[in-house]
C-alpha cells in the first residue's frame, strides 16, 4: 500500500506540474505546417533559407574524417588540426523540407510496357 | 496511474498537500525532448536571427560540439529546479543544400519521444534537426549552453561519427528517467550516457551506469505548490520503477553542467538571450 501511495503521488504531482504536456515530441504534421509558414515568412523578409537541407554525415564530411578509419578515438590528429581552425557559420537558415502533399488528382500510374 | 479512482486520487492529493505544507521535497523532473512545432514565443524572423546568433557564438568559441538546452514551457509551468525541458548536442558540420552545394553550420542531435500516433509516447527515437527548429520551439528568451573541453569534444565527435552513440539509445522512454538505472531513458540521460561513454571510452552500458552511480550527482526536483497536484492524473511517460522506491533523481541542465564543470570537462556554462549572451 505504501508503494501504491508513492507511485500515485508521483504521477499526480508530475502530471499536475505541467509535464504531462511538455514539449517532448516531434509533431511532424504541425512541424510541416509551421515549417512551411516560417520558411515563407523568412524568405519574404530576405533571409537566406535552405529548405530540404541535410547534414553531411560526420564521417564523410572531412571535418571529422581523414582518420583512415571509423572506430571511436581513431579520429585524432587530423580532426583536431581542423577543429583548431576558426569555425565558420554561413548565413543559410537550414530547415527541413515540409512533408510533401500528394496530389490527389493525379490519375493512376500507367503501366510500363 | 495503475490504481486509478477517486479514492486513490484523493489520497494522492492529500499526501501531496501534506508534503507541500511540511516542505518535504517531492521529487519530479522533466527531461522532455523534442517538438519540431514552433512555440509561437518567437516569430520565424526572430527565431532565425536568434538561432544564427547562437551558432555564431558557438563557432566563435571554437565549439565543434556543444550541449544546448531549451524549454518549450514557460518557467511557471515547470517544477522547481527544472529550467529546461529538452537538451541536444549541437554539432558544427557541413550541411548540404538540395542542389548538392554545401555550407557550414550546426546540426542538432536529438532524442525525441513518440507523438502517440506514429510512435508510442513511451518510446523514443534519435533525430537530426537544425538550430532554427530548436530555437523556434523555445517558450522563453534563454537557452542553456555547456561548452566542453576539446578532448571531450573530440571523443564525442568520434562516437557520433562512427555511429556508436546510437548503441547507447534506450528506446524505452520516461520523462523522469533515472540516470543510475538502465530501464528507461530520456534526452538528458541519453546525453549523459554518451558523455560517459566518451569519458570512460566504453560503450558497455552496465559499466557506464556503474560509473555514473559512483560519480554523477543527479537533480532531485522539489515540488511544493499545492496547485501542482491538480491536473491530469496520469501520463504514460511518467515511470518510477527505475527509481526503486527512492526519491526521484534525474538529469537536468543544472546537474549535467555541475558534473562537467566540477570535473574539468566543461570550459564554460552560460545562458543565451536574443541579442546578447549572458554568462553565468
Amino acid at each position: 500500500m505504501k508503494s501504491h501511495y508513492f507511485a500515485t503521488l508521483i504521477v499526480s504531482v508530475m502530471a499536475g506540474s505541467g509535464l504531462a504536456h511538455a514539449d517532448s515530441f516531434q509533431n511532424a504534421s504541425q512541424a510541416a505546417a509551421d515549417s512551411a509558414e516560417a520558411s515563407a515568412r523568412l524568405v519574404a523578409s530576405g533571409v537566406q533559407v535552405t529548405l530540404g537541407a541535410t547534414a553531411v554525415p560526420l564521417a564523410a564530411s572531412g571535418a571529422v574524417a581523414n582518420a583512415g578509419g571509423s572506430a571511436a578515438n581513431q579520429i585524432a590528429g587530423d580532426l583536431w588540426d581542423a577543429a583548431n581552425a576558426p569555425l565558420t557559420v554561413d548565413d543559410d537558415i537550414a530547415m527541413a523540407q515540409p512533408l510533401p502533399r500528394l496530389n490527389q488528382d493525379v490519375g493512376p500510374v500507367e503501366q510500363a510496357e | 496511474m495503475s490504481h486509478s479512482g477517486l479514492g486513490s486520487a484523493l489520497k494522492a492529493i492529500c499526501l501531496g498537500t501534506a508534503m507541500a505544507v511540511l516542505g518535504v521535497p517531492v521529487a519530479t523532473a522533466d527531461s522532455g525532448s523534442g517538438a519540431a512545432a514552433t512555440s509561437d514565443f518567437f516569430t520565424p524572423e526572430e527565431a532565425g536571427a536568434y538561432s544564427k546568433q547562437i551558432e555564431r557564438e558557438l563557432a566563435a568559441k571554437g565549439a565543434r560540439i556543444a550541449i544546448v538546452f531549451r524549454t518549450g514551457r514557460t518557467r511557471d509551468k515547470l517544477p522547481d529546479g527544472i529550467d529546461y525541458t529538452h537538451g541536444a548536442f549541437w554539432v558544427h558540420q557541413t550541411i548540404a543544400r538540395p542542389d548538392g552545394s554545401t555550407f557550414k553550420g550546426y546540426v542538432t542531435y536529438n532524442l525525441f519521444h513518440g507523438d502517440g500516433e506514429s510512435l508510442s509516447r513511451e518510446q523514443s527515437y534519435l533525430a537530426e534537426a537544425f538550430p532554427f527548429e530548436f530555437v523556434a520551439s523555445s517558450a522563453v528568451d534563454d537557452l542553456g549552453v555547456i561548452l566542453l573541453e576539446p578532448e571531450l569534444q573530440r571523443r564525442l565527435l568520434s562516437l557520433l561519427a562512427d555511429g556508436s552513440y546510437e548503441d547507447l539509445h534506450d528506446t524505452d522512454y520516461s520523462l523522469i528517467a533515472s540516470p543510475f538505472d538502465d530501464r528507461f531513458q530520456n534526452c538528458n540521460e541519453f546525453m549523459l550516457d554518451v558523455i560517459a561513454a566518451a569519458l570512460w571510452e566504453t560503450t558497455d552500458y552496465d559499466q557506464i551506469k556503474a560509473n555514473l552511480r559512483a560519480h554523477f550527482t543527479a537533480t532531485r526536483v522539489r515540488v511544493g505548490l499545492l496547485a501542482r497536484t491538480f491536473g491530469p492524473l496520469a501520463d504514460s511517460r511518467l515511470k518510477t520503477k527505475d527509481h526503486r522506491g527512492q526519491p526521484i533523481l534525474t538529469v537536468t541542465f543544472a546537474s549535467l553542467a555541475d558534473f562537467l564543470t566540477q570535473n574539468g570537462y566543461a570550459t564554460e556554462v552560460f545562458k543565451t538571450a536574443p541579442g546578447s549572451v549572458q554568462t553565468g
